[in-house]
């Protein structure tokens, strides 16, 4: 063996046929990505704040690969330890092939990737796999195939949920052969069947984006390439005075167009959402980042991505959110590396879950706790510890 | 979306830079397939930072860092379901094809490291990046990247044997 170690990995290295990449795909992807982003931080709401915070759960497509469903396999019910909030919506989370739900778990029959939670259970999906399951803990069954699918460095988006009630929300080729997304598929975990199919508007170059889902609402943005104005558009959010969006009621399956304005206003009236008031006095919301400060985790909203602006998450009574740790609690992630916790899930209007992973990435995946927080007292438990196998919780960034 | 000469100067430096990015990154993840999709997805997250990145100079320093970080958060969540290498490639005898066999055992034991020092490893020797450059890649200090090298050297010792005392272990030494 001869040479140096930079010489035997440049060999190693040239001895690899380079794919050919998908720019368009890169392109189409971060245009997807920022157009999420900027609806993130773009709502504002005429009326003074007040509610408590919440997670922003505005998402949409992402990359798309396609692979045979595995087939059904037989549920296998066990019992863990009790994770969740009484009376709430159960924890829902993913270790390898096992999805937890609550106090309960099932067996998936490969390694789960994607997971979201409903009222009523999980919906998940495995890599690079269209199959869209969903189980409430004991039993299991298939939703569908979703043309998004879970890559594996992109998990958000395969399907949409509510941070409360039981619809789910995914694009679908409808009953054409090819697979291009032209209608979205909303099912109800709660009767477990389809409710509804909404064609996409004036579809173009792009998908139309799923951007809120409540208990009887699905709101939606048409192709950004539309003629129009809408909340999300191809040249910048809101360019135009009255920017809209389309309300799908799923009750009578109306299709309402409505201004911007009745989203940020409908969003504001909930609990479930975090806000911040901006230096210009602007209400913003959207999923909060949180630097740890002593034993507590202070929020904060980025809103603007350009001059990297932010503003603490603040409470009905104007003072900022800070969420305690437990006491003696070591955070997962390392001295020399970024600090990395985010929302995962509401669980109640006063409880929700982050994840405290070990900074290495921004995946989905995580490696380190799963924390319970009640908002706005800001005490936090650990509700499901790192373990030697990550896990895959949903992700409301 | 965004303005035309900006996409355009992205697909011009993607272009450039897709195959060198992606040697690096199949050298972090060892997987052709996997390499593929963390170089589109450091490009993805290039692309959305663009309007942000001033100093054209540091665009491959910031790709480099995504694949960097987004490979070791990677190669941790996948660990559960992947092996690392416990049998290394047979060694052949000395013949034309001895630099292929032996930079494929090299990229074999690599592939055998836990993710922060794999990447300390290619960054310092492969990409021949000093420790201060590497740190930065990293996200750590330059303590962290001596402790990483010296760890991931030594266990590339343990699974090579003594064919390893043959390997040069020559860098830069530069530390600023």
């Amino acid at each position: 063996m001869t040479g140096s170690v930079g010489d035997l990995l440049r060999r190693g290295a040239e001895s690899v046929a380079v794919p050919r990449f998908d720019l368009d795909e890169v392109i189409a992807e971060a245009g997807r990505r920022r157009r999420r982003r900027r609806y993130l931080v773009a709502g504002t709401a005429a009326v003074a704040l007040s509610a408590i915070a919440a997670g922003s759960v505005l998402v949409a497509a992402t990359i798309s690969r396609t692979q045979d469903p595995p087939p059904a396999g037989p549920p296998s019910p066990s019992i863990s330890k009790t994770l969740g909030v009484e009376g709430a919506r159960p924890l829902v989370y993913a270790v390898g092939r096992t999805v937890h739900v609550g106090d309960k778990s099932v067996q998936a029959d490969k390694p789960v990737a994607f997971i979201a939670p409903t009222d009523d259970g999980a919906v998940y999906q495995a890599t690079l796999d269209r199959t869209l399951w969903f189980t409430d803990g004991t039993t299991t069954e298939v939703l569908g195939t979703s043309e998004w699918t879970a890559a594996p460095t992109s998990h958000r988006g395969v399907v949409t949920t509510g941070d409360s009630g039981s619809l789910v929300v995914w694009a679908d080729t409808g009953r054409r052969t090819k697979r291009i997304p032209v209608e979205f598929v909303v099912y109800d975990t709660s009767r477990r069947e389809e409710v509804a199919r909404i064609p996409f508007t004036a579809p173009g170059s792009d998908e139309p984006v799923v951007l809120y889902v409540d208990e009887d609402q699905v709101y939606l943005n048409p192709d950004p390439s539309a003629p129009g104005c809408w909340a999300v558009d191809v040249d910048d959010i809101h360019p135009c005075r009255n920017p809209q969006l389309f309300r799908f009621d799923v009750a009578t399956g109306e299709t309402t167009k409505i201004p911007v304005s009745e989203l940020d206003g409908a969003l504001n009236a909930r609990a479930r959402i975090f806000t911040a008031v901006t230096q210009d006095g602007r209400v913003v919301y959207g999923e909060p980042a949180f630097d740890l400060v002593g034993n507590r985790l202070v929020a904060s909203i980025h809103y603007s991505v350009a001059d990297d602006d932010a503003a603490p998450v603040t409470l009905a009574d104007g003072s900022e959110l800070r969420l305690r740790l437990p006491t003696g609690y070591v955070p997962p992630w390392p001295s020399d590396g970024e600090d990395s916790v985010g929302v995962s899930q509401w669980l109640d209007d006063t409880h929700v879950a982050l994840f405290a992973n070990d900074g290495g990435g921004d995946l989905p995946a995580k490696e380190g706790d799963l924390l319970i927080c009640e908002v706005p007292d800001g005490v936090c438990r650990v509700a499901v510890p790192r373990a030697s196998q990550p896990y895959v919780a949903p992700y409301l960034g | 979306m965004r303005d035309n000469g900006d996409v355009a100067a992205f697909a011009e430096y993607a272009e450039a830079c897709s195959a060198t990015l992606f040697k690096t990154a199949f050298l972090m993840v060892g997987d052709h397939q996997l390499a593929q999709d963390l170089v589109q997805e450091a490009l993805v997250k290039t692309l959305m930072a663009w309007p942000r990145l001033n100093d054209r100079d540091n665009l491959h320093a910031y790709t480099r860092r995504v694949i960097v970080t987004t490979s070791i958060s990677w190669r941790r969540r996948r660990s559960f379901h992947e092996r690392p290498v416990e049998v290394l490639p047979e060694r052949h005898g000395p013949d034309l094809a001895e630099a292929v066999v032996t930079a494929n055992e090299m990229v074999a034991a690599l592939g055998t490291l836990p993710p922060r020092q794999r990447a300390a490893i290619v960054l310092r020797f492969y990409q021949d990046l000093t420790e201060v450059q590497t740190a930065e890649a990293m996200g750590c200090s330059v303590g962290a990247v001596k402790s990483q090298v010296s760890a991931g050297l030594r266990r590339l010792r343990e699974k090579l044997g003594s064919s390893f005392d043959h390997v040069t272990v020559a860098d830069r030494g530069v530390t600023s």
